[in-house]
């Protein structure tokens, strides 16, 4: 089990903040570290396209304990957005070396803090 | 099996034709007075014709954002391209010999930036449409980036 939890319970983030919060884990297996990464992907109808922003490695051998983390927000994008063919989507990962288990949580990171959503009716597609 | 040979030949011919109408066409060239653009950010577009005296009967301008998704499927590697945002910034119907003009652009403050990964892209563009009578049509379309705020 990995609860990854942001302080304050925030999920809305702005460009070149620091994200922080806490992970709290629970393994029949101690592993040897665990990664905690900021990472962005594509979701829709073209093949994925990720990147991986910021680390944070916490070296660890207990299987039970709780780590705090923090990870930096790049200032150049990109930002979170819903479209149609694509949407762009930021997650806290983390995972064990060896992998043992994975965990997600979705934020958003924009300008405004919030999905920026392009609607715009009677478009057509080419 | 002759008139379809025929009607081939014909296309054929017309389509050269046109081709070849098209060198003859007017140049169309389009000026903004600051690049890359910004979400809210104001921009004035010139625009401009030479190599032609002909008469204009219409040119349209739009800004517009496309959505280009790429994936494959079995054999062969598909794009997917759809335009979701549109804007006119200029639009002249009716005969004109006018060569040059301007229009501003006015981008929402909520717009995405531009977005270039290898197989999804979100890509800003100029199209325009000079409608010029009795030849082709000039079809142009050029790339803008909106940059992150």
């Amino acid at each position: 089990m990995i609860e990854i939890n942001t302080s304050l319970g925030v999920k809305n983030f702005r460009p070149g903040e620091v994200i922080t919060g806490t992970l709290l884990w629970s393994f029949d297996q101690a592993p040897e570290e665990i990664l905690v990464n900021l990472i962005w992907h594509t979701q829709g109808r073209g093949t994925e396209d990720a990147d991986q922003v910021d680390q944070l490695v916490i070296p660890q051998q207990a299987k039970r304990g709780e780590a705090n983390f923090s990870l930096k927000i790049p200032t150049v994008g990109p930002w979170s957005y819903s479209g149609s063919l694509i949407s762009i989507i930021w997650v806290i990962e983390v995972v064990t070396s060896p992998a043992i288990e994975k965990a997600e949580l979705e934020i958003i990171i924009a300008p405004e803090a919030n999905e920026i959503v392009i609607v715009q009716e009677g478009l057509k597609a080419n | 099996m002759t008139i379809i040979f025929g009607l081939i030949g014909l296309l054929t011919i017309y389509g050269v034709i046109y081709s070849f109408l098209q060198l003859f066409n007017p140049q169309l060239k389009l000026e903004i007075d600051n690049h890359p653009l910004k979400p809210g950010g104001e921009y004035k577009i010139y625009w401009s014709l030479d190599r032609s005296n002909r008469v204009i009967e219409g040119i349209e301008i739009t800004f517009q954002l496309e959505e280009q998704a790429t994936y494959r499927r079995g054999t062969d590697t598909k794009t997917d391209k759809k335009v979701i945002y549109q804007q006119n910034i200029y639009s002249q119907l009716g005969k004109s010999r006018e060569r040059h003009g301007e229009s501003l652009l006015k981008l929402p403050a909520n717009l995405i930036h531009s977005f270039n990964a290898p197989n999804n892209k979100l890509v800003y563009q100029l199209k325009c449409i000079v409608q010029i009578a009795s030849f082709p049509d000039v079809q142009e379309t050029f790339e803008l980036v909106v940059s992150p705020k």
